[in-house]
C-alpha cells in the first residue's frame, strides 16, 4: 500500500513538474512575444488616431470656411451647426467633441460633452497654441486637435477636435485581454495535450510495467505488454516483453532439465527432493499462460473529447445573435421564442439521441458510435456555414445536437469500460476536466475569431476541429483492441420504478428542486439570455465570450476544492443550499445594477456568482444520488437511478431556454435575470424544506 | 457543307453591312430634322438639347419657331410644319405642346401634328394636362421630359431650410398649371404641419392676371403671418419674378422656386429645381431613342431627372438675415443676385 501511494505521488510529481515546466517556458515566450506586439499597436494607433481626428477636422474647417469665407455668413448667424456636429460626432464613435470658437475666444457651438468640461475647456483654450493643428494638448481627458477656419473679414475663428485618450487606451485594454485570453487557453490547451500524452504514452504503460514488475517480485512473470508506439517508454516495454520471454525460455528449459534430471536418478531419496524443489519452484513462479495487457486508458478520450466540446462551444458567444439574423419577423411565434427555440431543440436532440446512442455503443462499438457523433455534427456544422434560413439553421442545429448526443455517450462508454476499479473516481475527472477545458476555451476563442472572420465561417472552424476530433478517435481506435464487455447498459426504468423514485422526497428535491433548475439555468441563463443582453449593451462576440467563459473557468476552478471538502464534510445539504443561494442572490444582484457599476457589471456578477453555486453543487447532488441509489439497490439498481437522475436533469437543460423566453418576454432582459434569481432561491428553500421533512421521515440525519 | 456554310457567311456579312450602310448612310448624307417650337424666346433647355445630340455625333437641323405668349400663334406654325415634315417636333412648355400637338381626348386632332413623333420639355403636369395617358405608358406619338420635382422633395426642402410655419402661394388662377400646383400644396403642406396662405391675383378687364397687385399681394402674405412665399410653375408670377422677388424682399419674407427662372433671372432666395440645361440633354436622350434608335415615342416612358439643383442666393438669404442651416451648405450651389 505504501508503496502505492509512493508511485502515486510520483505519476503525479512527473506531470505537474512537466506542465509547470511548459507553462513556464509557455509564459516567458508569450509576454515577450505580447510586449512586442502591443508596443508596436500603441505606435500605430495613436498617430491613426490622430490622423482620422485630422481628416475630420479640415473637412469640417472646409465647409465652415466656404460658409464664413465665400459665402460671407458671421460665425455667430451660422445655422444648424448642432445638428451637423451631431451628425459628425454620431459617424465618428472615436471623436469625442467638437467646438468651435470665434475669433475673440467664445465657444459659439459645442457638441459632444457636458457643462463642466466645457468651463475647463474654455479656461483652458487661451492657453492653447493657435493657427495650427495641434494634437499634444491634454484637456480633461482629451486630446484636443484646434483648426484654423478663416473669415471674409479676415478674423480667424477655430474648430476643436477632441479624441478621447482613454479610447486608446481600451483599444489597447481590450486587446490586451485577448491576448491574456488566447496565453491562458493556449496552457489549458497545452495541459490537456499534455495530460493526454502523458496519459496514454508514458504514465499508462508505466503503470503497466510497475504491475509487471510487482508482479515479478512475487514471481508471477506470466504478463505481456502490447508494445504499441517506438519511442522510449515503447522500447522500455519491448525489451521488458523480451525479457520475460527470454526467462520463460530458460525457465522451460531450466525445469526441463530438472525433469531429466529426475528422471535420471535411480535414488528415490534424491529423486523425491528433486520433485519438492521443482514443486516449489512452479510454485514460487509462474511464467505461463499469462494474458496480454492492452494499453488502453480511458485518458485516451481526453483530448478528441475536450476538441469536440471546443467546437461545439465556439459558437456559445454568438449563437442568439446568429439566431437572431435569420429569425423571420412574420410569424405567429414571438421573436423571442423563434431565437430560443433552436437552444431548446438542440438540448432536445442531444437528450433523445444519448440513450439511442448507448444502445448502439453495445451493439457496434464505442468507436463507431463516437466517429458517427462526429460525423452528424459536422454535417450540422457545416450546414450552419451555409445556412440560408431560419429551418435550415434549426434543422443544422439539430443534427450537431444529435451528434453531441452521440459523442457525449460514446466518451462515457470509453471512460466507464476503460476505469479500473482503483481510480475509476480519477477517470470520471477525466471526463469532465475535458468537457470544462472545452466549456472555457469555446466561446472566448469563438468570440474571437466571429469578431475577425464572422459568424458564418466560425462555423467552418468548429467543422475543422471536429475533424481533428474524429481522426485522433480513430487513431487511438485502430492501435487498440476493443474491450468486449459492453461499455454502456441500456438502462430502462418501468413505471413503477419511476413512481418509486417520485415518491422518493430526496429524489425529487436533488434532481427536480436542485439539479434540474441548475442546468436550466445554464441553458437558460447562460447559453440564450447572457449572449443577447450582452449584445444589447453593445458588447462584441469576443467581450460576450470573455465574459461566459468566467463560467467555465470558476468552476473548473473551485469543483475540485468543493469536492474534496464535501467529501470530507458530508454536509451536502447545507453545501448545496448555500450554492443555490450563492447563485440566486448574485443573480438578484441586478437590481442594484447601478451601485455595481453598470449593467454589465451585474452580469458578471451573475455569471461569476452561477459558477460558484454550481462548482458548490454538483459533486454534492451526486453524493446525495448515490446514497439514494444504495437504498434502491435491490430493486431498481443504483446505475438506473443515477440515469434517471440524468435524464431529469437534462429535462432542465430543455426548458431552460424556454422559461428565459418567457421571462425576457415579460420583464426584459435585466428583469429576466432577477426573477431567475428569485425563482432560484425559492427553489433552493424548497429543496431545503423538502430534505429536511425528508430526513425527518427517514430518521436519517445530515453527516 | 463547307460550301453551303460559306453562303450562309457571306450572306450574315453582306446583310450586316447593308443595314450598317443603310442607318449610317442616311445618317451621314441626311441630317435629321428637328422642329422646335418654344412659348417665349429660346431658352438653356434648347442648348442642352443641341448639345448632347451634336457631342453624340448625330447629324441634326434644328429649327426653332416661337410663340411669344400667343396660342394663336400656333396655327400658321403647324401649317409650318406639315410642309417641312420634319423628323422630330420639340415643344416647350405646356400652352406650347397642348397647342402643337394636342391634348389625348382633342376633339379635332386633325388640326393638330399627329403624325410625327413629337417630344415635349417644361411641361409641369402633362398627365394632368391631358398631354398623355401616363407617364409609364404615354398612348401616343408624344413622350418628354418631366421637369418639376416631386411636390413633398419641394416642401420637404423647404422646411429643412427653416421650419416654416406658415406658406403662402400667390398665383395666377387663369392658367392650368398653377391650379393644379395649388391643389397640390392644399393636400401637401398640412402633412408637414405647416399652413397654406392661397392669394389668386385678381384679374383685370380682360380677365387676365393683374400685375400691379403683386406688390400687394405679398404685403398681405405677411400680413396674415406667412413667413415664405412659394413660388410653383407659374408663368405669370415667373415673368413678374423682378417685382414679386423684390416685393418680397423687401416685406423681408424668402421666396422658394420650384422652377428655375426666378433664381436665374430674378431674385428669389432658394429653390430645388431642375437644371434647364441637363433637362435639355434628358430630352435628346428620347430624341436619340426616336431618331437613331427608330422607337416609337409610345415605348418610351416620360423621363425624370434623378439630381435635383437645390439653389440658393445667398445674398438674398442676407439681407432678410436667413442663412442656411450647416448641412444645405455642401450640398446647395451658391449663385448671387444678377447684377442690375
Amino acid at each position: 500500500m505504501a508503496a502505492d501511494d509512493q508511485f502515486k505521488s510520483e505519476q503525479k510529481g512527473l506531470l505537474t513538474q512537466l506542465t509547470a515546466l511548459s507553462v513556464m517556458v509557455l509564459l516567458v515566450g508569450q509576454i515577450a512575444v505580447a510586449w512586442f506586439a502591443l508596443n508596436g499597436f500603441e505606435k500605430e494607433l495613436e498617430p491613426q488616431l490622430y490622423q482620422k481626428a485630422n481628416a475630420v477636422g479640415h473637412s469640417i474647417v472646409e465647409r465652415f470656411t466656404y460658409a464664413t469665407a465665400e459665402l460671407q455668413i458671421a460665425p455667430e448667424d451660422l445655422v444648424g451647426v448642432d445638428p451637423y456636429f451631431e451628425d459628425i460626432l454620431a459617424h465618428n464613435p472615436d471623436i469625442a467633441y467638437l467646438a468651435y470658437e470665434s475669433s475673440d475666444g467664445e465657444l459659439l457651438f459645442v457638441r459632444g460633452f457636458s457643462p463642466n468640461m466645457m468651463n475647463t475647456l474654455i479656461s483652458e483654450l487661451p492657453d492653447n497654441p493657435y493657427g495650427a493643428v495641434n494634437f499634444e494638448k491634454q484637456i480633461e481627458g482629451f486630446v484636443d486637435g484646434v483648426f484654423p477656419v478663416w473669415a471674409y473679414d479676415g478674423t480667424t475663428s477655430r474648430i476643436h477636435v477632441g479624441v478621447r485618450s482613454e479610447h486608446i487606451r481600451n483599444q489597447l485594454a481590450e486587446i490586451l485581454l485577448e491576448l491574456l485570453i488566447v496565453i491562458a487557453i493556449s496552457w489549458l490547451v497545452t495541459f490537456e495535450l499534455l495530460s493526454f500524452f502523458m496519459g496514454t504514452h508514458v504514465l499508462e504503460p508505466l503503470a503497466q510495467i510497475r504491475n509487471i514488475i510487482s508482479n515479478g517480485a512475487a514471481g508471477v512473470f506470466t504478463n505481456r505488454l502490447t508494445a504499441r508506439s517506438r519511442d522510449e517508454v515503447g522500447m522500455l516495454t519491448l525489451s521488458l516483453n523480451r525479457m520475460l520471454n527470454s526467462l520463460q525460455n530458460r525457465y522451460n528449459d531450466f525445469l526441463y532439465e530438472v525433469r531429466d534430471l529426475k528422471a535420471a536418478q535411480i535414488d528415490d531419496r534424491i529423486s523425491e527432493k528433486i520433485s519438492t524443489v521443482h514443486r516449489k519452484i512452479t510454485s514460487q513462479y509462474r511464467l505461463s499462460s499469462g494474458k496480454q495487457l492492452r494499453l488502453t486508458s480511458a485518458s485516451q478520450i481526453r483530448v478528441p473529447l475536450f476538441l469536440f466540446i471546443f467546437s461545439e462551444e465556439l459558437s456559445r458567444s454568438f449563437l442568439p445573435l446568429f439566431v437572431t439574423r435569420y429569425a423571420p419577423a412574420d410569424m405567429m411565434i414571438s421573436q423571442d421564442l423563434l431565437v430560443g427555440l433552436p437552444i431548446t431543440l438542440f438540448m432536445l436532440a442531444a437528450t433523445i439521441a444519448t440513450p439511442i446512442g448507448g444502445g448502439l455503443v453495445d451493439r457496434i462499438g464505442v468507436q463507431r458510435v463516437f466517429v458517427a457523433g462526429i460525423v452528424i455534427a459536422l454535417m450540422g456544422f457545416i450546414g450552419n456555414f451555409l445556412t440560408q434560413t431560419y429551418y435550415d439553421l434549426v434543422a443544422y442545429r439539430i443534427l450537431t445536437g444529435i451528434g453531441y448526443g452521440l459523442v457525449f455517450i460514446a466518451s462515457e462508454g470509453w471512460v466507464t469500460s476503460n476505469a479500473r476499479e482503483h481510480n475509476r473516481a480519477q477517470s470520471t475527472g477525466v471526463f469532465v476536466s475535458a468537457v470544462f477545458a472545452g466549456i472555457v476555451c469555446g466561446p472566448s476563442i469563438g468570440g474571437i475569431i466571429a469578431d475577425r472572420i464572422g459568424f458564418e465561417a466560425t462555423f467552418l472552424i468548429s467543422a475543422v476541429l471536429a475533424i481533428a476530433s474524429g481522426t485522433i478517435v480513430y487513431q487511438i481506435f485502430r492501435q487498440s483492441t476493443l474491450p468486449k464487455r459492453p461499455a454502456y447498459r441500456r438502462l430502462t426504468l418501468s413505471r413503477s420504478d419511476w413512481m418509486k423514485l417520485m415518491r422518493d422526497w430526496r429524489f425529487v428535491a436533488v434532481s427536480l428542486l436542485a439539479a434540474a433548475p441548475g442546468k436550466a439555468m445554464v441553458a437558460g441563463f447562460i447559453v440564450y439570455l447572457v449572449p443577447l443582453y450582452l449584445n444589447e449593451l453593445g458588447h462584441s462576440p469576443s467581450s460576450i465570450g470573455r465574459i461566459m467563459m468566467l463560467y467555465g473557468l470558476v468552476t473548473i476552478c473551485l469543483v475540485y476544492v468543493t469536492a474534496k471538502h464535501a467529501d470530507q464534510s458530508g454536509r451536502y445539504l447545507s453545501i448545496i443550499a448555500t450554492g443555490g443561494l450563492i447563485a440566486g442572490l448574485g443573480c438578484v444582484a441586478s437590481i442594484a445594477d447601478t451601485a455595481l457599476g453598470g449593467e454589465s457589471n451585474a452580469i458578471i456578477i451573475a455569471i461569476l456568482a452561477l459558477g460558484i453555486g454550481h462548482a458548490l453543487t454538483l459533486t454534492s447532488q451526486n453524493s446525495i444520488i448515490q446514497q439514494v441509489a444504495e437504498r434502491y439497490r435491490e430493486d431498481i439498481g443504483k446505475a438506473s437511478v443515477t440515469s434517471a437522475y440524468r435524464l431529469v436533469e437534462r429535462i432542465g437543460m430543455i426548458v431552460g431556454p424556454l422559461v428565459a423566453v418567457g421571462l425576457v418576454a415579460m420583464y426584459g432582459f435585466r428583469g429576466a435575470v432577477i426573477a431567475f434569481g428569485c425563482i432560484l432561491i425559492v427553489l433552493t428553500i424548497a429543496f431545503v424544506a423538502t430534505m429536511l421533512v425528508a430526513s425527518r421521515k427517514s430518521g436519517l440525519q445530515e453527516s | 457543307m463547307s460550301r453551303l456554310f460559306r453562303i450562309v457567311l457571306f450572306s450574315v456579312c453582306a446583310s450586316a453591312v447593308l443595314s450598317m450602310n443603310i442607318v449610317y448612310g442616311q445618317d451621314r448624307s441626311d441630317p435629321f430634322e428637328i422642329f422646335g417650337v418654344v412659348w417665349r424666346g429660346e431658352t438653356e433647355v434648347e442648348n442642352g438639347f443641341r448639345e448632347y445630340l451634336t457631342q453624340r455625333g448625330i447629324p441634326f437641323n434644328m429649327t426653332i419657331r416661337n410663340l411669344n405668349l400667343n396660342r394663336e400663334n400656333a396655327v400658321g406654325i403647324i401649317e409650318e410644319i406639315r410642309e417641312a415634315k420634319p423628323d422630330l417636333v420639340y415643344t416647350w412648355g405646356t400652352g406650347t405642346t397642348s397647342s402643337i400637338v394636342g391634348k389625348v381626348d382633342a376633339e379635332n386632332p386633325e388640326q393638330y401634328i399627329q403624325d410625327i413623333p413629337a417630344i415635349f420639355v417644361l411641361v409641369a403636369y402633362p398627365q394632368i394636362a391631358n398631354l398623355i395617358e401616363s407617364y409609364e405608358q404615354t398612348g401616343r406619338g408624344v413622350t418628354g421630359v418631366a421637369f418639376l420635382p416631386p411636390i413633398e422633395s419641394q416642401i420637404n426642402t423647404m422646411l429643412a431650410y427653416h421650419p416654416f410655419k406658415k406658406v403662402a402661394v400667390i398665383y395666377d388662377k387663369t392658367s392650368g398649371n398653377s391650379r393644379i400646383n395649388v391643389a397640390a400644396l392644399k393636400e401637401a403642406i398640412p402633412k408637414f404641419g405647416a399652413e397654406l396662405v392661397i392669394l389668386p391675383v385678381p384679374l383685370n378687364e380682360d380677365g387676365k392676371s393683374d400685375p400691379s397687385h403683386l406688390a400687394d399681394l405679398v404685403a398681405q402674405a405677411k400680413s396674415q403671418g406667412a413667413d415664405v412665399i412659394y413660388m410653383g410653375p407659374d408663368s405669370f408670377i415667373t415673368r413678374h419674378a423682378d417685382v414679386f422677388t423684390a416685393a418680397a424682399i423687401e416685406a423681408g419674407l424668402p421666396t422658394f422656386a420650384s422652377t428655375q427662372a426666378p433664381l436665374k433671372n430674378s431674385r428669389a432666395m432658394f429653390g430645388l429645381v431642375t437644371d434647364y440645361h441637363t433637362l435639355g440633354k434628358l430630352a435628346a436622350t428620347q430624341a436619340e431613342h426616336i431618331l437613331v434608335g427608330k422607337q416609337r415615342p409610345e415605348q418610351l416612358p416620360v423621363r425624370r431627372l434623378s439630381r435635383l439643383k437645390l439653389w440658393i442666393n445667398i445674398d438674398v438669404a442676407r439681407e432678410i438675415e436667413l442663412y442656411p442651416p450647416m448641412s444645405m451648405i455642401a450640398i446647395a450651389d451658391f449663385k448671387s443676385s444678377p447684377r442690375r
